[in-house]
């Protein structure tokens, strides 16, 4: 509790002599972020819609992770499911609602799996390093994305590199104000995968894998299946991360969809030390940093690049001390 | 544990947010959604000198933010409008959905965005016809090196830009038709790198003159300019402060006056929405040489320039405006 | 030291060093003279690879001093040992494959410490390590070439050089041809001999009963951490080497065991008692003899690091435990893998009269093999998961808890914590992690669920490596019970004793072929086979 404390302290200490710096105020600044952040009804469905993608992204960093697979490739397997979620809300918009969401939603799945198995699939049969393989495939799906608002998913005045807007019948229900379905569905997907991971032999397989990949296959579980399964999973969280930011918030695609989202859940999955229920947390404390931090900018009036020193050092400070007490542990296990 | 730390990380953030009280200024307020840095020296360091003769010359309160993907616009825009700005301003094309898209929830708020066709009751374009000056610095090329060629780098291939490079090659065709003249878009604002890799590409396909529109990344054409010893034209804002070897010339937005006069309209209850378009004629765009390079420019040429720009002004000229 | 009688090179007195039951080394005196080559031989676990940590300072005895030309040592300081003039080559090399020759020879050096390390150039390093290879007379060809880019037998004459790079007086190996072929090994043993030459005690630690003989002067034989006897080699037959190897079968050691493996199942009777009469009492009290395991022209590939296994054939019955020996290295590891499908072999084994196909895991458990890892932390526990999640780690037992790929939570904990008593693991809680269990639990853990398969043929390697006497009695009585309850047990063992007390039967893998059976008697044939003297 007491080292709780110690890290928001931390944080806001770091981040007060940031903004001292930056010749902001340091305290109306910080309380423009915590407003921003959870002030109103405004702020909170900022942070929420803002955690929506950390979390199933994270989710699907941290699963990968359980089974070994060092997924860094969340980012393009959103950015491939948000085309392939708009690709498809666009062409079947016109049937009755909610069979365009449905098939967008699906759509938006498999192409976040498809994208994981392919650098799965190098890994098992080819041995290429997953992490090379996966940031290589981020590196595709945003070229990807690009060349498709720029040909054949660009509007249809032509004027800016993004989609026409996907219809309304392949949008996610709001559930209240901005807050869209998409969001009860991430929190949903946390206990479904807690559930896959701890109460299943699928899960159990991978988390084997994970920390033993010999004591696995001698234990008769193959770590190759093991490594498709997870990213395919994997794959299909982040891709759905994807395709529920189109049809819950932004409506279409456009040229540099994700702000990096995919590379922030990351530091999500690890803080959460990649427990499902931690990634729930540690998504909505980024999230509402990153609506906090806007906040900051429009209402302190301190200049982005400060803004994005802050939430980099109170991540720092977070992990620093956690690190500090997993170094603690390990001194322990291993004298 | 990790969760509970969270958890009361929670509870301190919501216990000092219930403390927060909004403050109301009942005051005349215009903000400011920049696509990217102010520190750019050109198209967003140009708007925030706007906003901050806005703030200087009518006595107001303002705010600037960055802001990167339409979520993003849309939450600044309806953020500021919830909070009583008077005028929020998105400083671009990109901004005409999410504008038109908050608008109607916040009719006591004009949104401006600085390019665009988009006209709602409280949505205008505020739209530069920055071409003048482009089709001005197209023909200088031409006439400095007439077997040369010229080139343009622009960050995202969006029509307020992509016109800016039609009139750049119309200008350098008015003085040789056949003047070569090839374009090449960098995908983002930010990238120096990719900027300057894109310029060696083209210098080395024998591009001599070549002009910027990339925002933030601009100046890493100028640095590829200068590495080649080729000259470079700015654009937006006077860019020879940022390459004082490489700009010989800018193609130049006095973006303070237009904005001062729009938030002046507002502010007074005058504002009308409607396309407001600023041009060579009303003096808000303009050419402005590098004086340090003075000498590069001959008196013959330059006289025909000046000529030129005479006869855009006085519409004697076609400029081919891009269809916003 | 100018006394009239000259101190020995490395003189060692009363070294004792126990971790917790189990003691590693008993009251080892030994004085060894400059200028000899002296092998040190035993079993593994014998004792040999401690007392090496102890000379070179990574190790603190208990009690027991030891001194280098009549300079006591301080123990336990590796520097220290260092400068007095110890080098040591560790069983794996030490060297980073990352790195340049030179580079890695600098590593370690005393300059590296100095103040002037931070001004080295590649060109300063690369003629250093010349000069010091030529100084020894070892070629190392490029000082500028990628370590994993070598051959094995530069990396062990790098790792050589590494260890003579500052004034050694004594030149510890620990079993340094295991990974050489037999021409490095040659090599090996001539940079050797020109060491002792030039007044270097260099000390051999190995198993290898061959090369002990062909290079050392003289050797000293290690038992249970005890030094048995130390002989010159001029007065040695290879067979009587063995035998002082090998042992007494009614030695203390397994006299004592036999004692708490009586008491212990006696005490919770999970399985029948342990000693060697017993298990022969059962097999002659059951009546039918059904093969259960029948394996026939079993070869596996050879590939680097692995020793390539040739026409083995090979029945055990139901019932019976069957010992393979051997010393290690010599094909037990993939034996094993060929017969529980982890690795592709050719010829036919028979589980129960089922054919297992190779390389299929899950067919060999399916047909009722379980196995006993003999490395449990690399190959038997996932150490990052619970003690029960790791009950289950075995593909029949978890379909047993998670009926269509549902994990039911209750009864896994059910099956574990019934695991957990019958095998008397000592745990706080079954969400504890595996790894906060001492060694003794962890294979507890192993053997326990191995056996909850209920295996027709089970395989165990080596199964109380490393265990203390009492978890030692325990497994044993644990494996002469499945014998005796109708299974087929191959235990895979570098220790004869343990092999002596069980099996009715032995076997010897020796570079790969498997030659027997052997009475487990008769022990000048073992010995023999072992060292590989006779076929």
């Amino acid at each position: 509790m007491l080292r709780a404390l110690a890290a928001v302290v931390v944080a806001f200490a770091a981040s007060a002599l940031v903004l001292l710096v930056s010749g902001a105020r340091p305290l109306p600044a910080l309380a423009a972020l915590v407003a921003g952040a959870v002030g109103d009804r405004f702020a909170l469905t900022d942070t929420l819609l803002k955690t929506c993608p950390l979390l199933l992204t994270g989710l699907a960093v941290a699963l990968a992770f359980r089974c070994g697979f060092w997924n860094i490739g969340a980012e393009g397997q959103l950015l491939m499911g948000a085309l392939a979620a708009t690709a498809v809300g666009r062409t079947t918009g016109a049937a009755t609602f909610p069979l365009p969401l449905l098939a967008a939603l699906g759509a938006a799945t498999a192409a976040g799996a498809l994208w994981a198995t392919l650098a799965a699939l190098l890994r098992v049969l080819r041995g290429v390093n997953e992490i090379v393989a996966t940031i290589m495939l981020n590196f595709i799906a945003a070229r990807l994305v690009g060349w498709a608002v720029h040909g054949p998913l660009m509007e249809a005045a032509g004027r800016y590199p993004q989609s026409d807007p996907v219809p309304t019948a392949a949008l996610l229900p709001m559930v209240a104000g901005r807050v869209h379905l998409g969001v009860a569905l991430a929190a949903a997907l946390a206990a479904v995968i807690w559930a896959l991971l701890f109460r299943t032999s699928v899960g159990f397989r991978w988390r084997v894998v994970g920390d033993n990949a010999q004591a696995a296959r001698v234990a008769g579980f193959s770590p190759e299946r093991a490594v498709l399964t997870a990213m395919l999973a994997s794959g299909a969280l982040a891709g759905l991360a994807g395709g529920i930011e189109v049809l819950g918030v932004t409506g279409r695609l456009f040229e540099q969809f994700s702000s990096g989202q995919g590379y922030t859940a990351i530091a999500v999955a690890l803080l959460a030390r990649l427990h499902p229920a931690g990634v729930t947390l540690a998504a909505l404390f980024f999230g509402a940093l990153a609506a906090g931090s806007g906040a900051m900018q429009r209402v302190a009036g301190v200049s982005a690049v400060f803004v994005a020193i802050v939430q980099a050092g109170t991540l720092l400070a977070l992990l620093a001390l956690e690190a500090s007490r997993g170094r603690t542990i390990a001194a322990a296990e291993h004298p | 544990m990790l969760g509970r730390r969270l958890l009361l990380l929670f509870v301190v953030a919501f216990a000092l947010g219930g403390c927060e009280r909004e403050q109301r200024s009942t005051g005349f307020r215009v903000a400011l959604l920049s696509p990217g840095p102010i520190s750019d020296a050109g198209w967003n360091a140009a708007a925030y000198e706007g906003l901050l003769a806005v703030r200087d010359q009518l006595g107001v309160e303002v705010s600037q933010v960055e802001t990167r993907t339409p979520p993003e616009f849309e939450e600044a825009f309806r953020d500021y409008a919830r909070r009583g700005f008077q005028l929020v301003i998105g400083h671009g094309f990109e901004f005409q959905d999410a504008a038109a898209k908050v608008a109607p929830d916040f009719p006591r708020t004009v949104f401006l965005t600085t390019s665009g066709s988009t006209v709602r009751p409280n949505v205008a374009p505020l739209v530069f016809r920055l071409e003048d000056a482009t089709f001005v610095l197209g023909y200088l090329a031409a006439r400095l090196q007439p077997d040369g060629k010229a080139c343009a780098v622009g960050g995202m291939d969006i029509p307020s830009v992509r016109g800016t490079f039609v009139a750049f090659e119309a200008g350098a065709k008015h003085a040789r038709p056949d003047y070569p003249v090839t374009v090449s878009y960098i995908g983002g604002w930010d990238d120096l790198g990719a900027a300057r890799a894109a310029t060696l590409a083209l210098i080395d396909r024998g591009c001599r003159y070549v002009f910027q529109n990339a925002d933030a990344a601009g100046p890493g054409v100028f640095q590829a300019a200068r590495e080649r010893g080729i000259y470079a034209f700015g654009s937006n804002r006077v860019q020879h402060e940022v390459a004082p070897t490489a700009v010989l010339a800018s193609a130049v937005i006095d973006i303070p006056h237009a904005f001062v006069a729009v938030a002046r309209d507002v502010k007074d209850g005058r504002f009308q929405a409607r396309p407001i378009e600023e041009t060579m004629a009303d003096g808000t765009i303009a050419v402005v040489y590098n004086p340090a390079l003075a000498a590069v420019v001959p008196a013959d040429v330059r006289h025909d320039v000046d000529a030129l720009a005479a006869a855009v002004r006085a519409r004697t000229v076609a400029v081919p405006y891009a269809a916003l | 030291m100018t006394g009239a009688a000259r101190p020995p090179r490395l003189a060692l007195s009363g070294l004792d060093k126990r971790y917790g039951a189990r003691r590693a080394l008993a009251a080892v005196t030994l004085e060894l003279a400059a200028g000899t080559i002296h092998g040190v031989l035993g079993e593994n676990g014998a004792g040999k690879s401690t007392l090496v940590r102890i000379v070179a300072g990574a190790l603190r005895p208990d009690t027991g001093s030891v001194a280098i030309d009549g300079t006591p040592l301080p123990l336990g300081a590796p520097r220290a040992a260092r400068a007095a003039g110890v080098g040591v080559v560790f069983q794996h090399f030490a060297l980073i494959g990352a790195l340049s020759v030179a580079e890695n020879l600098s590593l370690g050096r005393p300059e590296t410490h100095s103040t002037r390390a931070w001004l080295t150039s590649p060109a300063r390093l690369a003629a250093a390590a010349s000069s010091l290879a030529e100084r020894h007379g070892l070629a190392i060809g490029d000082p500028g070439a990628r370590v994993d880019t070598l051959p094995v037998g530069t990396r062990a004459r790098l790792e050589i050089l590494r260890a003579l790079s500052g004034p050694v007086k004594v030149l510890l190996l620990d079993e340094p041809t295991a990974v050489l072929t037999p021409v490095e090994t040659a090599e090996l043993f001539t940079t050797l001999r020109g060491l002792r030459d030039r007044g270097v005690l260099v000390v051999l630690i190995t198993h290898k009963l061959a090369e002990a003989l062909d290079v050392c002067d003289r050797v000293s034989v290690m038992r249970g951490g005890a030094l048995v006897t130390t002989v010159a080699t001029r007065d040695l037959s290879p067979a009587t080497l063995a035998h002082l190897m090998i042992g007494d079968a009614g030695a203390p050691a397994s006299g004592a065991l036999a004692t708490i493996a009586g008491t212990a199942s006696a005490a919770t009777a999970p399985t029948a008692t342990s000693t060697r009469a017993a298990a022969r009492a059962l097999d002659a009290a059951t009546p039918t003899r059904v093969a259960a395991l029948i394996v026939h022209a079993l070869s596996t590939p050879g590939a680097p690091g692995r020793t390539a296994l040739h026409d083995v054939a090979l029945a055990v019955e139901a019932g019976e435990i069957c010992g393979v020996a051997g010393v290690d290295g010599n094909g037990q590891d993939e034996l094993v893998a060929a017969l529980y499908g982890l690795i592709p072999r050719g010829g036919v084994a028979r589980v129960a009269g089922v054919v297992v196909p190779a390389g299929d895991v899950l067919a060999a458990q399916r047909a009722g093999v379980a196995l006993i890892p003999g490395d449990r932390r690399r190959e038997g526990l996932a150490p990052g998961l619970s003690l029960w999640e790791n009950a289950l780690l075995s593909r029949p037992l978890l379909a047993r808890v998670a009926p269509h790929g549902v994990l039911d939570v209750g009864a896994a904990r059910r099956a574990a914590a019934e695991i957990a008593t019958r095998y008397r693991i000592v745990h706080a809680r079954l969400d504890q992690p595996i790894a906060d269990l001492s060694g003794g639990n962890q294979q507890r853990v192993v053997v326990g669920r191995a056996l909850a398969a209920l295996p027709r043929l089970l395989v165990a390697v080596n199964p109380t490596r490393g265990l203390d006497i009492a978890a030692t009695a325990q497994v044993q009585a644990t494996l002469t019970g499945v014998a005796g309850a109708g299974a087929a047990v191959l235990l895979i063992s570098t220790d004869l004793d343990e092999l002596r007390t069980l099996c009715a039967r032995l076997f010897v893998l020796y570079r790969g072929r498997l030659h027997g059976p052997v009475a487990p008697d008769d022990r000048a044939r073992l010995a023999a086979l072992m060292a590989g003297l006779a076929a």
